[in-house]
Formats: C-alpha cells, structure tokens, sequence
C-alpha cells in the first residue's frame, strides 16, 4: 500500500492524541499510586483505625434488673419499660408528611399536630406548647410513658419528637411490703431496703456490642461484630408472704390508729425455721412515692426501732431460771411491793401478797416475783443468755439499718438496773429480737436466725437456696417445753385471756414497758409476744405498739396478736387439735381465781 | 466453502496416506509436528504449500472454541453477578426481616408486661379485698376440720361476723394507669425523684385514646413510614 502525506498527517494526529491519552493515563496512575503509598505505606494502621471507627458502633447492652419476688413467687418489685419523650425544639414547626389514604405528601400545621398529642399525653394544650417550642435543642416534654403512648406520639409524626428508652421500677402492691422492698432514686440508684442491700444481685452485670454499620445506618452483614452478652440481674425470692404481710399491716394499722400510738409494727416468724413470714408497720411506704411518707417508715420499724420491752423480758429470764434448775411449780411469797438490796420493787397494781407457783408469777407478769425467781441465777448467767438470745446484737437479715439495741454488761449496770433488766427496763431491743426470743423458746430452745431471703433465682430460671440456718441450742428441750406451758397460763388466765384462739392451744407474755424520752420516761410501749399451736409450735408473732395514748390498763395487743394466729392457722391448713390447755396452776392452793 | 467443511475434507486424505510408514521417523523428543506435516507433504509432492496450508488451518479449532469460550466466560460472569446480586438481596432482606422480628418482638413483650401488669395490680392484697367488700364477702368465723382418715372432727365452726370486713387500712396501689397519668401531668423538669402527691388524673385522661385510637391493630401495625416500606429497628430501655 503506498503512503500518501495526508496518511501520515492523520498518523500522527492520532498517533499524539495516543500518546497524550496514554500521558494522562499515567499521570493518573501515578497519582493513585502515590495516594495508595501514602494511604498504605505512611499511616496504615492509622487510617484503618480512623475508617473502622467510623464504621464501628459500640452499644452497652442493658443488664435487666432483677425481681423482687414473695415466697409463692409473685412479683413484689419488677422493672418495666418506659420512654422518656424528648425534643429538639429548634426542629419543632410546620411540616409535611405521608398521607397514607391520598398517597402523597401534605403540609400539617404543627398546632393541630400539637393538639393531638395533648390528648394522647393528657397534657394541656397551652402547657405542651410551652414545653415544645422554643429553641434548646434536648428538652423532656414528659418522662416514663408506656411504649403505648410511646408509639401513639410518635405516630402523629411531629418532627424533633424523640423517644429514648428507659427502665422503670413496678411495685405491684404498692405499700405491702414497702419498707421491706426499699426504692430507687429517680435515676435508678437503689436508695432504700432490699433495693439497696441486694444491688450486687439484682443489677447483673452489663454487656456490650460492637458491629460496623454502613452509611444508611443497617448493619454490615458479615462484618466485625462482637458480643458480650449482658447478664442479667437475680431475682431475690423473699420469704415475706404478700398476703400476710398485707394482712399483718392492716392489723397493726388498726390497733396503732385505735390508741393513736406513734406506730406499731409486727413481726411473724415460722417457729422452726426462723424464716420471717411478714414485718409489718403501721404506715408502710410506698415505694413508687417514698416521699409521701414520715422517714421514720422507710425501713421497717421492728428492725430499726428498739424500746424497753417491759414485761415482754421476763421470758428470758424465766427461762434461764428454768434452765438452771428453778421448777415451774416452786412456790414464792409474792408481795405487792418489796425491798432487795435497799432498792424498792413494786408490781404496776396494788394487790394482796400470795403465795404464788413460778407459773403463777409469769401468768400475772409480778415484778416482785419476778425479781426472786430471777436472781436464784447469777447475773453474769443471766446476762449471757440474754446476750446469746441477740439482744444488744445486730440481725442480719439483709437489710440496711438493724437496731442492735442497747444492753450493758452485768459490771456497768447500777443497783436498780440489776433487778430492772429481769423485768424488761434497763435494756433495749427491737420487734424482731423479741420474735426471735420467742422462736428459740418456742423450737425447743433451738435459735434459728432470722431470714428475709429465701432464694436468689438466675436469669436461667436456677435457684441458689439459701441454706437454713443450722440453729443453736440455747436452752433445753425441757426447759422449752415447761416455758411453753408457762405463755400458756397466760393466755388461759394470766394478762392475755383476749390471746386465745379457739381450737388451737396458744401461748404468749405481754408487755409494757415505760418508754424513755427527753427528760426520763414519759410514755409506754406496749407488745406481745404469742406462739401457736403450742402441741407443735408453727407461728410466733410479734406485736409493739409505741406511745399509745390513754389508760396503760386498757392497752392490749394480744387481741391482734390472736386475729394474726387465726390468720395464719387457717390459711396455712393447721387443723384444730381441740385439747386441753396444759398450763400450771397459779397458786399452789386453791381457789385458783384471786382478785389481782 | 466453510473452515469446518475444509477441515472434515482434508482429514481423510491426510490419516490414509500418513498410516504406516512414517512412525518410526519419529524420535520421542522430536515436537510431533514434524512427523504429523511431513508424511502429508510427502504424499502430495509439493513440500512448501503442502505444508503451509495445515498450518494455517490449526488456529481455525481454537477459533471456534474461543467463540465458546467467550459465551461461557460471559455466562459465568453473569451468573456470578446474579449469585451476588441475589446473596446482597437475601442478606439484606434478611438484614430488615430481622429488625422488623426484633420490633415484634419487642411490642409482644411490652404488651405482655402491659397484661402483667395489670394481672399484678388486680392481684395485689388490698385490690382483692376491696373487690371482696365489693362483693360483701367478710372474714371468716372459726373454723373445724374433718380429718378424713379417722372420720374425726375438730374445732367447732361458727358463723362469719357480717361486720368483720377485711381492709381499709392499707392503701391500693396506684394502677398503672393512673399513675401514667400522673406522670404525665408533672412538670418532667420540676420534680425529678418523685411525683407530686395527690397529682390528680387531668381532665383528658387516655382513656378515649386507648379504645378509640385510630388503627388499633396487633401483629404488623399500619405504621407510617413516612412513605417507605420497612419500619426502623426501635429499642427498648433493656438492651433488646
């Protein structure tokens, strides 16, 4: 083929547009290898952490708090969820959205929008307004809504409406059991009780979740991704029963109400296991609005309050006069006011000097009686016992804020105070060490601790039982068995006869003892303590009722005390034994029935 | 005349006269191209055309084959692409089938606790008692069993006072329905820690809103979606 000039003119036309391409191609080229060995060569793993972190999302993963449950496993505190509805003012206005129906999009006037969720908040109009516009960027229009309402506001589609999930406490019962369950603080800090003491149990332990995500905001399948799961809180099995508990505070609630007393509070114990069945006051909190209620009633009182017991203490110290070789039939002579060791002792009412069983003295709660049956044991023995029952200790039952109680040793005590402890002054102690005193007479002188758990329950449904108690023996099966006869004469014929509940043998003491305040005592507390049924002790009961207003002779407690036994005797399937009470007498000679 | 045509001629001519003879010429480490181009040249005489005309032929297979190839290359290509293309699909709507189980999930669990919550207040003590005044019930009187083995009975049953009512003493708890309402109307800023006492249920309670409400349905909710078809994941306060 022959050349011509033209050929070659377009030759090298196209042969240097060739060349210019292939130029450019390189220059190219050379830039992006130039930007790949400063991206791979200068900082690689620097700009691989910055693009990672821009994938990279770390989430904490909420642990679920615990429930609080009651012995048959019904809920008493539980966590639920909430939102809280927030905005951001600055895009609050007019705007349009999605028709649905029409199928495009429409303007919608913001007050007509504002209007609707008023009535989905149940806020008025004016006032949801003035918490909706302005210009702050976070604003809380209005906390801890249902996801229901959650989902109905959100629906109406106002722009800068946001909905951030929050956790709740639930309190089912409301007060029933409150002190005992405790509170959170609006920001879900435990404050208060169970709450509180069982937060290392109930609160688990928080996870975490690391995943890319791409630029829309879905999750890059197949990505980096890991995982800590959270473990979620225990649920606390208490040993409370919510029905009991629910019947011990209208109880305790009615006789505090009927003597105006300051308050009164009540302890039910099983007797064999020392496992506590109710703790109840006369004004309880209700967790959901603690502020609503006297601090004094944010802990249960028969743990945190301790009083003079009164004649409530010669339980112990008729027992270690028992146990140390006194016979419930010994005879006294019994006055109505008697000198020892030049300090006079003197019984609450006149009454004619008798010759009175031991029996007899506990049956009529004498202090003269009193004091020469308990000082045939030494002091020193005395004190022990007292000591070892838990008095002047305190009670761990998980709670935050036990009363150990006040209880010198035997060398500190003055004159008077010497022969006063045998009686119930002197000392301190609160409604639970009282029931605790009388569960140890009432298992055969075997003290079980008190306990309020019963159970810590994973997330996986298993249960971590808390082990009974192994118990210590503290007075003899013999001297338990005679003692129980003893609170039986009192019941029968002594200061208790409104104790008694038919069918089933009762035993019980009472109690009052002058309570102490600014300048001496100036008040009294009244208590009793009642066991049933005495052939095969099952309940004890514990009731104080502090400061009542009135005649001391009026007070009686033990009528409540009873209503509790009958409560629980039945509801627990005790059937009734019918047989005769099993008391000593109370004079060694008859008549048996003297005036008091 | 067509390449395939010219090959199927040439074929025979080229294996008959090649038969016999020519084997032992070639050595083992001999390129067999040799062998196989001179006993067809040998046979027709004229050594340089002869030759040439088979070796131009050889390119006219892997043509053909190539064309094949080609269509097989493409065909993978394709069928690699829609593999992708449906894997990136399946993932993807599994991706959004997920968040939209995780929702469901998530309101039958609220709704749940919702129902809970209202089984835990109607059980709650006080409420039982008060329905049970409600009814007139009272406490019962004392009471006597009958142990079924001996036939014996004891304790001696009587008659229920008709005043010994239970309760009163302790306050219900507040439902939560009622206590949505009194959260609601609190100033969220106001109060922190807890509501005022005694916040009364506003005039305009959700009562109406909770029969009424507009679209009340379960399962797949007729969302707005603000046009789109595929709900945003939501959360819960509890990590779900």
């Amino acid at each position: 083929m022959a050349r011509t000039p033209g050929d070659g003119a377009a030759l090298d036309a196209s042969g240097r547009r060739l060349r210019f391409g292939v130029l450019i191609a390189l220059a190219l080229l050379a830039v992006l290898g130039l930007r790949l060995v400063v991206i791979q060569g200068v900082d690689a793993s620097g700009h691989a952490t910055v693009a990672m972190q821009e994938r990279l999302r770390s989430v904490t993963i909420t642990p679920e708090r615990g429930s609080i449950l009651d012995s048959q496993g019904r809920v008493l505190a539980a966590s639920v969820d909430r939102y809280d509805l927030v905005a951001d003012q600055r895009l609050v206005k007019d705007y349009r959205a999605w028709n649905n129906e029409t199928g495009e999009m429409e303007d919608v006037s913001l007050d007509e929008s504002l209007r609707e969720l008023s009535t989905v908040l149940g806020i008025d109009a004016g006032e949801l307004k003035d918490r909706m516009v302005g210009e702050r960027p976070y604003k809380v229009i209005v906390k801890r809504v249902t996801p229901e309402v959650k989902a109905k506001a959100l629906e109406i589609g106002i722009p800068g409406l946001l909905a951030e999930p929050v956790s709740e406490r639930s309190y089912p019962n409301g007060s029933v059991a409150g002190s005992i369950l405790g509170f959170l603080g609006g920001d879900g800090t435990p404050l208060e009780g169970l709450e509180l003491s069982q937060d290392e149990h109930l609160s688990g332990t928080a996870g975490e979740r690391s995943y890319e995500i791409a630029a829309d905001g879905v999750r890059i399948p197949n990505a980096e991704f890991s995982e800590t799961p959270a473990v979620d809180g225990q649920d606390v099995r208490l040993t409370i029963d919510q029905d009991v508990q629910w019947f011990a505070q209208e109880a305790i609630a009615e006789k505090t109400e009927s003597y105006d007393a300051l308050w009164g509070n009540m302890t039910v114990m099983n007797a064999k296991t020392g496992e506590i069945l109710a703790m109840a006051d006369s004004t309880t909190v209700d967790p959901a609005d603690p502020t609503a209620t006297d601090t004094l009633f944010w802990r249960p009182t028969s743990l945190t309050q301790s009083y003079e017991p009164g004649s409530t203490g010669k339980i112990s110290s008729f027992a270690t006069a028992l146990e140390h070789g006194v016979s419930p039939t010994d005879t006294w002579t019994v006055p109505n006011k008697q000198e020892f060791d030049g300090q006079i002792i003197s019984d609450s009412a006149p009454h004619d000097t008798y010759d009175m069983t031991t029996a007899g003295i506990f049956t009529r709660s004498y202090n003269t009686g009193t004091v020469q049956v308990a000082q045939t044991v030494d002091d020193q023995v005395r004190y022990e016992d007292m000591k070892r029952l838990g008095i002047g200790e305190h009670l761990d039952i998980g709670l935050p804020g036990s009363n150990k109680g006040i209880l010198v040793e035997p060398s500190q005590w003055d004159g008077r105070q010497r022969f006063t402890t045998m009686f119930g002054q002197g000392y301190t102690q609160t409604t639970l060490h009282l029931a605790q005193i009388l569960q140890t007479v009432a298992n055969g002188g075997v003290q079980k601790d008190p306990q309020l758990i019963d159970a810590y329950i994973d997330a996986d449904d298993s249960e971590n039982v808390v082990p009974e108690a192994e118990g210590t023996r503290i007075y003899s099966e013999e001297t338990s068995q005679q003692m129980l006869k003893l609170l039986e004469g009192v019941v029968q014929q002594g200061t208790a006869q409104t104790g008694k509940v038919p069918g089933y043998r009762v035993g019980g003491k009472t109690g009052t003892g002058e309570a102490a305040g600014v300048g001496g005592y100036n008040g009294y507390t009244t208590s009793f303590a009642g066991v049933a049924p005495l052939d095969d002790p099952q309940f004890v009961v514990a009731i104080s009722v502090h400061r009542p207003q009135g005649n001391w002779k009026n007070w009686e407690v033990e009528d409540t005390a009873a209503e509790m036994l009958t409560y629980l005797l039945t509801k627990y399937n005790v059937p009734p034994q019918d047989q005769e009470p099993q008391h000593y007498d109370v004079f060694p000679d008859e008549p048996q029935k003297r005036p008091w | 005349m067509t390449v395939t045509q010219q090959r199927f001629a040439m074929q025979p001519a080229q294996t008959r006269e090649s038969a016999a003879p020519q084997i032992g010429q070639a050595a083992p480490w001999q390129p067999s191209i040799r062998p196989a181009a001179r006993p067809a040249g040998g046979a027709v005489g004229d050594v340089g055309t002869r030759r040439r005309t088979p070796l131009a032929l050889v390119p006219t297979p892997i043509r053909k084959s190539g064309r094949g190839f080609a269509a097989l290359c493409i065909a993978v290509l394709v069928a690699a692409l829609m593999a992708v293309l449906i894997t990136n699909i399946t993932v993807s709507n599994r991706q959004y089938e997920l968040v939209s189980l995780k929702n469901e999930q998530l309101d039958l669990s609220q709704s749940n606790e919702v129902l809970r919550q209202q089984v835990e207040h109607l059980e709650a003590p006080q409420n039982l008692s008060a329905e049970a005044r409600r009814l007139g019930m009272v406490n019962p009187g004392d009471i006597a069993s009958i142990d079924l083995a001996t036939g014996a009975v004891t304790g001696t049953a009587t008659a229920a006072d008709a005043e010994d009512q239970p309760g009163g003493h302790v306050a219900s708890p507040v439902s939560p329905e009622e206590k949505q309402a009194a959260a609601q109307a609190a100033d969220p800023e106001a109060a922190d820690t807890a509501q005022p006492e005694g916040a009364a249920a506003p005039a305009a309670t959700p009562e109406g809103g909770t029969e009424g409400g507009p679209e009340e349905t379960t399962g797949v909710p007729e969302q707005d979606l603000n046009g789109g078809t595929i709900p945003a994941p939501q959360f819960s306060a509890r990590g779900n």
